[in-house]
């Protein structure tokens, strides 16, 4: 494997919108990058994929490569899109194979059946950004000297001096971008704020003049969100093993009072820890937006461990690390709150891998992109899922009748993987002759339990997760552990 | 190309010392300060030779090694190698 050059990825976003086109168009942004001589200026492109069109799908944002030094996530993006694409076209599932960590212990692998990706492909509109900052990702290419750089490559910001090119898109963003404006002259002092006044910085938010939103590659994603009715979106970085969501500013609370948008508390954020200030995260039902989010959180994070074994860490951005400002995550959650009648909006950051993969993990390793990539596929996945308007719960039979842990695990995103695992287990004993009776014999009891069943599974939230976790899950996970002794 | 002389490191620094820990020229730090079960210290991922190990270690930071500066750089060599990158390639200006 080798990481593809910049100026590939728009190749190879041209051949899958060609090879698929009902399926995947590949747009031009209407911003050019305008980078400092040598570089660019860079028309670059986004792809939508979705079988169908309509204003009321679910329309999802995925990003990667904002920050120039991050290789492993494009790579992987874009991959990602392709299979999806792939897979779709075959009617098959799509599986992340397993890997083998350096101890020897097998993980994954992790699949979703043909059916969920159809589900996936014609439910939703997705929109793929693989490489958000291409001029940077082809400067850092250049040499390994540049192999640190993670801003884009804008002109200097001072005209005689070198080192002030470029500025970081991830902090270049509309949400508490002046951030000596929103914190206290002390933490801004400190050092633990990632954002930075000084052009010479790797975390240079962008000259006074230029004000935020400044940058051609911000000014694109923004475009986007301006003109898709998105809600939901993902950033993907490297690296600190994190699967994050808003707030970054500040930790999050529960006063609605306490908002980005009142002057009032200009100067009072110091990015501690329990102190009088948070930022206001609603999590009022119906749509239980924080909640929310701590489970698809979650949920990134389990198929992380189930693909690779790595433990993430989970966790509101401010919480899990020092604030920052400006990114992108923050200012498409913050748009809900700005933009009147917009719906709850779903935000997500990654940090994919720990400090020995660092930005550009091994080629060929199987335990560097390799690795990777399963990780960024398994994240993908989970966040498609997430997405995914909740199937009718019905309490009623008809055809073969209702199955309890179909009717269990409806709203888990798990959960179609443990009945796969179930269903082949099941064909397997039907097609042995040793133990085909007995399988009838238990299809018949379980046919009619799930019938006496649905009604209640139906009503009450409760019951389909005693049945989930307390039956379908752990089946699954002895089933797949006998598999996999089973092979070896 | 030549052998980089940077480890990577993780530092667990003092909060108090994290600007001095950023002054450190010999020091690359590459991630956010991420929080810790002890709210008096942050922990950083970078590169440092073995001059920025000491001089974080005279700060009161906590430096672990996780990939010696051999490991990395030929990391690095094989992620530019499929690029067609060549020992003379000099790095743009600006």
């Amino acid at each position: 494997m080798a990481y593809l050059p910049a100026a590939d990825f728009e190749t190879r976003m041209s051949q899958l919108a060609a090879n698929a086109p009902t399926l995947c168009t590949k747009a031009a942004f209407p911003n050019a990058t305008v980078s400092e001589p040598g570089i660019g200026p860079t028309t670059y492109s986004f792809l939508k994929i979705a079988n169908g069109a309509g204003a009321a799908r679910p329309t999802l944002l995925i990003v990667a490569g904002m920050h120039a030094r991050e290789w492993a996530q494009p790579d992987a993006t874009l991959v990602f899109a392709e299979k999806l694409i792939s897979v779709y076209q075959a009617g098959s599932d799509f599986t992340v194979p397993s890997y083998t960590d350096a101890a020897g212990n097998t993980h994954g692998p992790l699949t979703v059946p043909a059916a969920t990706i159809k589900r996936i492909v014609d439910t939703l509109t997705m929109i793929f950004v693989p490489l958000g900052n291409p001029d940077g990702r082809a400067f850092s290419q250049a040499a390994p000297a540049n192999k640190d750089w993670r801003k884009n490559r804008a002109p200097r910001a001072v005209a005689a001096d070198p080192s002030t090119v470029g500025v970081d898109i991830n902090r270049n963003f509309d949400i508490a971008w002046d951030f000596d404006v929103y914190y206290s002259a002390a933490f801004v002092a400190s050092g633990l704020l990632s954002a930075s006044k000084n052009p010479t910085r790797d975390n240079f938010i962008g000259t006074a003049a230029g004000g935020p939103a400044s940058q051609p590659e911000v000014k694109n994603l923004v475009w986007l969100l301006d003109n898709n009715p998105i809600t939901y979106c993902i950033d993907l970085h490297a690296y600190s093993e994190l699967v994050m969501y808003p707030w970054g500013i500040e930790e999050n609370g529960s006063d609605p009072a306490q908002t980005f948008r009142d002057p009032a508390f200009n100067g009072t954020r110091d990015g501690h820890l329990s102190n009088a200030y948070s930022e206001y995260f609603p999590d009022v039902a119906p749509a239980r937006l924080l909640r929310t989010h701590e489970t698809i959180a979650q949920s990134m994070r389990d198929a992380i461990r189930t693909v690779t074994g790595r433990r993430y860490t989970v966790g509101p951005i401010a919480t899990t690390v020092y604030p920052a400002t400006g990114s992108l995550s923050d200012y498409a959650f913050s748009r809900q709150f700005t933009i009147a009648g917009s719906p709850p909006f779903h935000s997500f950051a990654l940090e994919f891998g720990d400090s020995t993969d660092n930005f550009q993990p091994d080629p060929i390793s199987p335990h560097g992109y390799a690795r990777i990539e399963r990780e960024v596929h398994a994240v993908l996945l989970r966040f498609l899922q997430a997405a995914l308007p909740p199937v009718a719960v019905a309490a009623g039979g008809g055809g073969s009748g209702p199955c309890a842990f179909t009717l269990a695990v409806i709203d888990i995103l798990a959960g179609s993987e443990w009945l796969s695992t179930l269903r082949l287990a099941r064909a397997a004993m039907l097609a042995r002759v040793s133990t085909r009776g007995f399988a009838v014999t238990i299809d018949r009891a379980y046919r009619a339990a799930s019938r006496a069943l649905a009604p209640t599974l139906a009503r009450r939230r409760w019951a389909r997760l005693a049945i989930a976790y307390g039956i379908v899950a752990p089946a699954a996970t002895l089933l797949g552990a006998a598999k996999k002794a089973r092979r070896s | 190309m030549p052998t980089l002389d940077q480890a990577v490191v993780d530092i667990v620094c003092p909060i108090d010392q994290v600007a001095a820990l950023q002054a450190i020229p010999t020091v690359t730090i590459q991630t956010r300060p991420r929080r810790t079960d002890d709210a008096a210290r942050v922990l950083f991922s970078g590169l440092a030779n073995s001059a920025g190990q000491d001089a974080a270690r005279a700060l009161g930071c906590i430096v672990t090694v996780v990939k010696s500066a051999e490991e990395y750089s030929a990391q690095i060599e094989h992620v530019y190698r499929g690029l067609g990158d060549s020992p003379e390639t000099e790095e743009p200006t600006g």
